[in-house]
């Protein structure tokens, strides 16, 4: 799972007639095979039977302050197009380089035309995936805390008396669910907020149940 | 918020799909089959697509293009097959 502040980079080599074990002895890269064209597959719509393709993976993880993603789709760009025979002869279709960052200082790129060449000569495609931050249920629980306090004068004790039925109530029923996606977060409790203010604390609906409907309707 | 009778499938995160995997990383080393196999059996054509939004209704996987959410697809692939 990416962490926070890092790019991740992967390069997925996929064909119908893809031998992942002789591009990995040939590049001496360290692949990891996915599926081998023709071996029994470990998962999915062939699983238990001979897969009809090959997927490789190579995994580049990046931290900050190291070189940034677009450059090394570059550097990968010019090791590939030294490898095409290796390419072509391990059945090599298609080239993925995926790319997924938490940094939103890599979000804005230019892809060279240069680059955009060599892409079209290697059959590669990119996929960039900006990774949505996620916040902690718990953190978000743990920040109505100082309001519930007699010191705390934003709320009338009425409305304490309630936050604090609807926190312990998103507490209690929503036992797999430890983290909301951020863009979901504002709309969400606005809404489960508003249905259950007037509720009684018997009667409040589960967050979990509701969060699920909600996810389900966007 | 109702629902009523009608069953739509959820469409999730890797982020979120990640947490049904276990010891397994779903976007490195479980969605490549699923987009493979959706290639494979002709849904990604059919969507003129690459990388779909992945949902679920039960086991069955559902993909929908995140460019327009009215196009969806509804699969033979079961996603327990892949964790």
């Amino acid at each position: 799972m990416l962490k926070m502040g890092t790019s991740q980079i992967d390069i997925r080599f996929e064909g119908d007639n893809f031998y992942p074990s002789l591009f990995k002895k040939e590049t001496k890269w360290p692949i990891q095979i996915l599926v081998e064209k023709g071996e029994i597959s470990p998962r999915g719509k062939y699983k238990g039977k001979s897969s009809p393709y090959g997927i490789a993976l190579l995994k580049i993880d990046l931290e900050i302050g190291e070189k940034k993603p677009v450059d090394i789709l570059d550097d990968y760009l010019n090791k590939l197009i030294q490898y095409k025979t290796i390419l072509n002869k391990s059945g090599v279709e298609e080239i993925v380089f995926d790319i997924e960052t938490s940094n939103s200082r890599e979000y804005a790129f230019s892809l060279e035309s240069d680059m955009m060449k060599k892409m079209v000569s290697l059959n590669a495609r990119l996929d960039f995936r900006g990774e949505e931050k996620e916040a902690g249920l718990d953190d978000i629980l743990e920040r109505i805390t100082p309001f519930l306090s007699s010191k705390a004068g934003l709320l009338t004790a009425r409305e304490k008396e309630k936050l604090n039925n609807i926190k312990n109530n998103i507490a209690r029923s929503s036992l797999s669910i430890h983290a909301l996606n951020a863009s979901h977060i504002y709309g969400f409790l606005l809404i489960y907020v508003l249905i259950n203010m007037k509720k009684s604390k018997e009667k409040m609906l589960p967050f979990e149940t509701e969060y699920r409907k909600y996810i389900s309707l966007l | 918020m109702s629902l009523n009778a009608v069953v739509l499938p959820i469409y999730y995160t890797d982020k979120e799909l990640n947490r049904f995997c276990t010891g397994i990383d779903f976007h490195r080393e479980v969605k490549p089959f699923i987009i493979k196999d959706a290639r494979f059996s002709g849904y990604l054509t059919t969507m003129e697509l690459e990388n779909p939004d992945i949902g679920l209704e039960g086991d069955v996987i559902y993909l929908r293009d995140p460019r327009d959410y009215a196009i969806e697809i509804k699969t033979d692939l079961l996603f327990s097959s892949y964790i």
